[in-house]
């Protein structure tokens, strides 16, 4: 029924346009009159082998005959124009796209896009360990401890979904007095995107068998867009609103997994000092799910021209989203305004500022009393979430762009961003919560000889308490005793007595990287072209290990006409990137 | 009942490397005399691997923790190569009809199968028609 749905939608705007089209064609018989295009018809089969997941990512691939259609039809009279594109392959790869013009007055467009995309599948293989406990008779290993094991529910599902997007936009020309000194436009968009199909989905136990369960979870979203604004053209001033409103809906069902009875890992016995850890265990529960969600935002700009051909440019814009399921609400804020100014005929400058903040509503965690009951047990691990999203922004750049002579130029720019995260720190010595990010950056580029031409950019970037995860890698030894817990022996540790201190990231806090490129031609039959791109980045603030990271990208391409009749192309690009990371393994006796 | 003990963390610092290679070419032949042709492809291999992750134990009592991690890091290799071929040709049938015919193949080779299984397939199409401008 869906699909007739969206069939009615492509075909009635297209047919729409085509009926104008053929009224322009009919009516008009001037000789700018013009209707053309072409139509292609034809068949495809295909052979598929093995998984054809990754050889045709994006593709429905059926082996049987598929017709093929192609239509293109482009028609103009007068001041109107239109073009209509249709491509059917099957069911699941079709395009179709409308245009329309009617002066300057109205301007319409449509387009759906309709493909496969396929997923992976991870067998998980990974997770199979039983742990060591001894030798046997023969002398060989001996498992029968701990273990982590896995268990795929769907070993022959073949996962993915449809993806269909549909998009349609009207511009229309406000009718004004005829000299009224003023350009007003206004413009309505929709867009809708559907996902049909299935996924992977992975029920995780924990503290009963270390047990990872892998689902077949259906999928059935649907996205929906809404955008109206108006635009105004004054001598000298520009403004723009727009509003937007886009649902977010959830349609599938929600995937349960079913959480094992929690028990002593390697002996099975002690369920009732197992459970009392957990917050849930036993019961069949939903997981993996996609909240519906709303978000309504408006945004205004506005741009001035100021004397000797400066001007300056500003933007506010305010979004919020909230959570359909729990209510919950993320607002966020963006301003900017920026200069521009040509200070000489050689040289201009631009300076920008913008100011970004998101706030996320925190959320009360409510858990069951931990070990509820049990000797030493009952303490209390309620929380409220502090989202890691909350934060303010500021962004500063200056650019400066100087003709050193005709068909050299140098350009300078030095941006700094700052990012204030009100619930995350960032320090491991201290409780800073703020990122300084300084780049300071220089490109020349230029005519070297005769066609050759080539550009050189180096960049440094230099970043104060980058993003990390504060004392999140390895844990501290705690061997022999620790705070005896009431009513427990003073060697038994729990959970929320364990202490990690190693802090580990990604992100440098000193950069250089460096672009080369080399543009230039033999004749007027050979182009080529290369390319070096180098980066080294390094973080030695962090307390566990110094992170690096490199990278090289060299590339080159050229196109060689021999004749009127041949065209050749070809290239080269290869990139190898080497960094590192911090592993750490937990051991422990029990 | 033995003691529970918590000795922390083995740990290592270990090297990520990825290479990318990618070849690709094409032609355009025509038309000459009412036929055309056109050739294009690609080969691109990817490699993904960390080196081998010698974890140093935190604690000399532990021996029953003395694993064998020489290997582990090759289960995350990753090694893919892909080559794919594409063709059409064209043969004008009259001023403003032309017939054309195409094939194509994509074969992606998975060398290191592990995380998602043997991820290798291979798709070959042929496919005919008629065009007809106007």
């Amino acid at each position: 029924m869906s699909r007739m749905i969206w069939m009615v939608r492509l075909v009635l705007p297209v047919a729409g346009l085509l009926f104008a089209t053929g009224s322009l064609a009919a009516e008009d018989t001037e000789e700018a009159d013009m209707l053309s295009g072409t139509a292609a018809i034809g068949g495809s089969v295909s052979h598929v082998e093995g998984w054809i997941g990754r050889a045709a990512e994006y593709g429905l691939v059926r082996e049987p005959l598929e017709s093929q259609l192609d239509l293109m039809v482009n028609g103009r009279s007068g001041f109107d124009f239109m073009e209509v594109r249709l491509d059917h392959l099957n069911e699941a790869d079709q395009s179709a796209r409308a245009y329309f013009r009617s002066g300057p007055w109205v301007r319409a467009e449509f387009d759906h896009q309709l493909y496969q995309r396929w997923l992976d599948h991870d067998r998980l293989q990974n997770v199979q360990f039983r742990e060591w406990v001894g030798f046997d008779s023969t002398g060989a290993d001996r498992g029968g401890g701990k273990m982590v094991t896995h268990e795929d529910t769907d070993p022959f599902g073949r996962y993915g979904f449809e993806h269909s997007e549909t998009k349609s936009r009207v511009d229309l020309l406000v009718p004004l007095p005829e000299d009224t000194p003023a350009v007003l436009k206004m413009h309505a968009a929709l867009r809708d995107q559907r996902r049909i199909g299935s996924r992977q989905g992975l029920g995780v136990d924990h503290c009963a068998n270390c047990h990872v369960r892998s689902h077949a979870v259906a999928v059935d979203e649907l996205t929906r867009d809404a955008r109206v604004g108006l635009d105004g053209t004054f001598p000298g001033v520009a403004v723009g609103y727009e509003a937007t409103i886009r649902d977010f809906n959830n349609l599938a069902a929600a995937p349960t997994n079913r959480y094992m009875e929690a028990r002593h890992p390697a002996n099975g016995g002690s369920a009732a000092e197992f459970g009392s850890r957990l917050i849930y265990d036993n019961e069949e529960l939903e997981f993996s799910q996609t909240p519906d969600s709303e978000k309504i935002g408006h945004a205004l700009r506005a741009s001035a021209d100021l004397p000797h051909n400066q001007s300056v440019r500003g933007s506010m814009a305010f979004a919020s989203m909230e959570n359909q399921v729990t209510g919950l609400e993320l607002k966020s804020n963006s301003s900017s305004l920026g200069w521009y100014a040509p200070i000489t005929k050689r040289a201009r400058v631009s300076v920008n500022v913008t100011r970004r903040s998101i706030e996320n509503d925190p959320t009360d965690i409510d858990l069951p009393l931990y070990r509820d009951g049990r000797a030493g047990g009952g303490q209390d691990f309620d929380w409220t979430r502090l989202s890691a999203y909350n934060r303010e922004e500021w962004i500063g750049q200056a650019r400066a762009a100087y003709a050193l002579r005709p068909g050299q130029n140098l350009r300078m720019d030095w941006r700094m961003h700052t990012t204030d995260r009100d619930h995350v720190e960032l320090d491991p010595d201290g409780s800073d919560t703020r990122t300084t990010k300084n780049r300071l950056r220089a490109a020349w580029s230029g005519r070297i000889r005769g066609s050759t031409r080539s550009r050189v950019e180096v960049e440094y970037e230099k970043t104060s308490l980058p993003f990390v995860n504060v004392g999140g890698l390895c844990e501290e030894e705690i061997g022999g005793t620790v705070e005896s817990i009431p009513g427990q022996p003073n060697d038994w540790i729990y959970y929320f007595q364990r202490e990690r201190y190693g802090t580990g990231g990604n992100l440098p806090t000193q950069a250089v990287r460096a672009r080369a490129q080399l543009n230039g031609s033999v004749g007027s039959r050979f182009f080529g072209s290369g390319y070096v791109s180098v980066a080294s980045e390094k973080n030695d603030d962090l307390n566990a290990y110094d992170f690096e990271r490199s990278v090289l990208s060299p590339g080159v391409s050229f196109v060689l006409v021999p004749s009127q009749h041949a065209a050749l192309n070809g290239g080269m690009a290869y990139s190898r990137i080497e960094s590192n990371a911090k592993i750490c393994a937990t051991v422990m006796d029990g | 009942m033995g003691a529970y003990e918590h000795f922390g963390s083995a740990s290592d610092v270990v090297d990520y490397e990825t290479e990318v290679t990618t070849f690709h070419w094409g032609a355009e032949l025509g038309p000459v005399r009412g036929w055309g042709l056109t050739l294009e492809g690609a080969w691109t291999r990817s490699m993904g691997s960390f080196s081998t992750i010698d974890l140093e134990l935190p604690h000399e009592v532990v021996a029953i923790a003395d694993y064998d991690f020489s290997e582990v890091n090759t289960l995350s290799d990753l090694e893919y190569t892909q080559l794919e071929f594409h063709g059409r040709g064209t043969r004008d049938l009259t001023e403003n009809t032309s017939f054309y015919v195409g094939a194509g193949v994509v074969d992606f080779d998975d060398d290191a199968v592990w995380v998602y299984g043997n991820l290798s397939g291979s798709v070959v199409y042929t496919r005919a028609g008629i065009e007809a401008s106007f």
